[in-house]
């Protein structure tokens, strides 16, 4: 049951009346009262506190190192003066002496001794993305204890290990071991080294146990945990943070989690909640350059529908598991896939619609191999049926096709990562290519 | 005499991997989280900052005798020895003024924010979320109050208004960032 406000606003009200030091004894005695009638007024107490620290941080301009060295350097005089006879107070008398020296000469130093620690790299951005505060950008690094915020759409953030893609809106702060998730739904794929890996919601903390798992947090709705592949380990955590109950969950189960009444318990499972990451992203590993992925389903890809003025767009299609050999014209000639390999199909499109002086370049970067690039409007439209979507509308005409004489297609040594530049000649200027990446080996 | 070193001297003092270096490194890293541990315990700022003066020498000590080897978690390690000191300095000022929390209540407080860490940032958060909605003017209000560690009237003779429209302004604007974090953290609105 919830506490009543009032009570909880008079805390406040005591706190501030102690931080401004106009608190009297009988103030004190009210909050020691307080505290002991409820340990939501306790909680109160604490988060009032800790609201002053911040607003105290960020009135401060100098940087915490540096708000730490002048303490550590009052401390060490002090205490330098009564005992000099100590040598080793005279060693870090001198290190913190010349640390605040330095200090003096310029931030650039900072910068450099206590430079963020990177975490990760923004690996890919839907179209419809929308920043909360500051811009995102493919390759963009991830600090620890950086907050992302998005309004809408997906962004994928590639971390050692393991790839989070965060669906809007949402906001995420990364952490050492995980990442922290105040608000929407993080979706994320975990490589067998990454084992260990946590999300963690106010009312619960996930820990992966192997692959894929999904958490979904709103303020005043409680969190969702769902396992697609492998497992999870589930904590739910009372008001303090400490861990009440422990759900193990498994491939394709769920559990929901309430703190204001308690509740942790298995729920239907919905392979709907990873469908809009894998219809964006697919296979996709990695983008780099002026591309970019689409949240939903196009309706359609004919010319002038979709149009994609600063940005190639690349898009998941079908994956299929071929019944028998499939011979397609790819780029570097006739191409065979033998039958029993699962491919997964994705789709360039670049539709400016006006002429503009240069047309963007990109590269994508698959987790499997690429199997052929189809670029003849022939041979897409005789590979849409296969591997097109159902529900969207393909272009035939031939103005679809690659431009060999001035669009660059370039496939890495690898075979992972492609990498284009479309030429733009008036009137037609519709550019689309089918990439087919090996999923599994029959 | 204050010692003439280069930047790449200095730079090497911090990047070296001797215990000295490590302590340092760990110190200003958790700095704030430390400070906050004090406050929340001795419930002012010049108490506050002796207590983490003392923290401070202690902790060195603490850490060159290996002590802190046995803990690995610098900010938990650290955390309690602040929490410690911070009761003692209460229990001090008790004897002194004949009032204060009890230890009992401390007790319950040092608990309560030693295990909330996660759950305090996400507030945070949000609290920075509800500052970028204020004013310039109101900002500006908010810095001069919490980064000058004026007092009140002194505010007011600065800003040539009375100690009681200022004491009002702060009420109003710590009440607009409350209702806003509420808001936040309830409904969800206003994304």
């Amino acid at each position: 049951m919830n506490m009543p406000r009032p009570s909880i606003d008079e805390m406040y009200q005591l706190v501030d009346e102690l931080y401004d030091g106009n608190a009297t004894s009988s103030n004190l005695a009210r909050i020691e009262s307080l505290i002991l009638q409820s340990p939501r007024n306790l909680q109160a107490y604490v988060e009032r506190f800790d609201f002053h620290c911040e607003l105290l941080e960020q009135a401060d301009h100098q940087p915490a190192e540096l708000a730490a060295l002048n303490v550590l350097h009052q401390s060490v005089l002090t205490t330098a003066r009564r005992e000099n006879h100590q040598q080793w107070w005279r060693g870090l008398l001198l290190v913190v002496c010349t640390l605040l020296v330095a200090a003096g000469m310029g931030w650039a130093f900072y910068s450099a001794v206590f430079s963020r620690i990177p975490v990760g790299t923004i690996a890919s951005l839907s179209t419809d993305l929308k920043e909360k505060s500051s811009l995102l950008e493919l390759g963009q690094v991830v600090h620890l204890r950086e907050t992302i915020s998005i309004r809408a759409g997906i962004v994928s953030i590639q971390l050692p290990e393991v790839m989070v893609d965060l669906i809007g809106p949402g906001s995420v702060r990364f952490e050492r071991q995980g990442l922290s998730l105040s608000r929407g739904t993080v979706i994320a794929t975990v490589a067998p080294k990454g084992i260990g890996f946590t999300i963690r919601t106010p009312e619960v903390e996930a820990m992966d146990l192997g692959t894929e798992f999904l958490v979904r947090h709103q303020p005043g709705e409680g969190s969702y945990v769902s396992v697609r592949r492998g497992a999870a380990r589930a904590q739910q955590l009372d008001w303090r943070g400490e861990p009440v109950k422990v759900l193990d969950l498994t491939t394709s189960r769920a559990a929901r989690f309430q703190q204001s009444d308690g509740v942790a318990k298995e729920v239907e499972y919905s392979v709907n909640d990873y469908l809009l990451v894998e219809r964006s992203r697919g296979g996709i590993q990695r983008l780099s350059g002026a591309i970019r992925t689409n949240s939903g389903v196009p309706a359609s890809l004919a010319g002038n529908q979709l149009t994609t003025p600063n940005h190639l767009l690349v898009i998941p299609e079908r994956e299929v598991t071929l019944d028998s050999d499939l011979t397609v014209t790819s780029l570097s000639g006739p191409v065979t896939i033998p039958a029993g390999t699962a491919v997964g199909s994705y789709l360039i499109h670049y539709d400016p619609t006006f002429i503009i002086h240069s047309a963007p370049r990109g590269a994508v970067t698959f987790s499997g191999e690429i199997a052929a690039i189809i670029a003849s409007s022939a041979e897409l439209n005789i590979t849409d049926p296969l591997f097109g979507l159902l529900q969207t509308q393909y272009e035939s005409q031939s103005f679809r096709e690659l431009e060999l004489d001035e669009d660059e297609v370039r496939v890495s040594d690898d075979r992972k990562t492609v990498s284009f530049f479309f030429g733009i000649t008036p009137p037609e200027l519709l550019d689309e290519a089918r990439i087919l990446v090996v999923h599994r080996r029959p | 005499m204050m010692p003439s070193l280069s930047i790449h001297e200095l730079a090497s003092a911090m990047n070296d991997s001797g215990w000295e270096s490590e302590f340092l490194r760990q110190f200003t890293e958790n700095y704030r989280h430390l400070y906050a541990c004090a406050l929340t315990v001795v419930g002012n700022r010049e108490d506050a900052g002796d207590v983490i003066q003392e923290a401070c020498v202690v902790l060195w000590e603490k850490y060159r005798d290996g002590e802190f080897q046995q803990v690995l978690n610098f900010r938990k390690w650290s955390c309690g020895i602040v929490f410690n000191l911070a009761r003692l300095h209460v229990r001090k000022r008790r004897r002194y003024s004949q009032s204060g929390l009890s230890d009992h209540v401390l007790g319950q407080i040092i608990q309560t924010r030693s295990a909330g860490s996660e759950l305090l940032e996400l507030r945070r958060e949000i609290l920075q979320e509800c500052l970028g909605k204020l004013s310039l003017a109101d900002r500006k209000f908010l810095v001069d109050r919490y980064q000058n560690e004026a007092p009140l009237a002194e505010i007011a003779r600065r800003q040539g208004r009375t100690l009681s429209a200022v004491y009002s302004k702060l009420k109003r604007l710590r009440r607009l960032l409350t209702d806003c974090m509420r808001r936040r953290l309830g409904t969800g609105e206003d994304w």
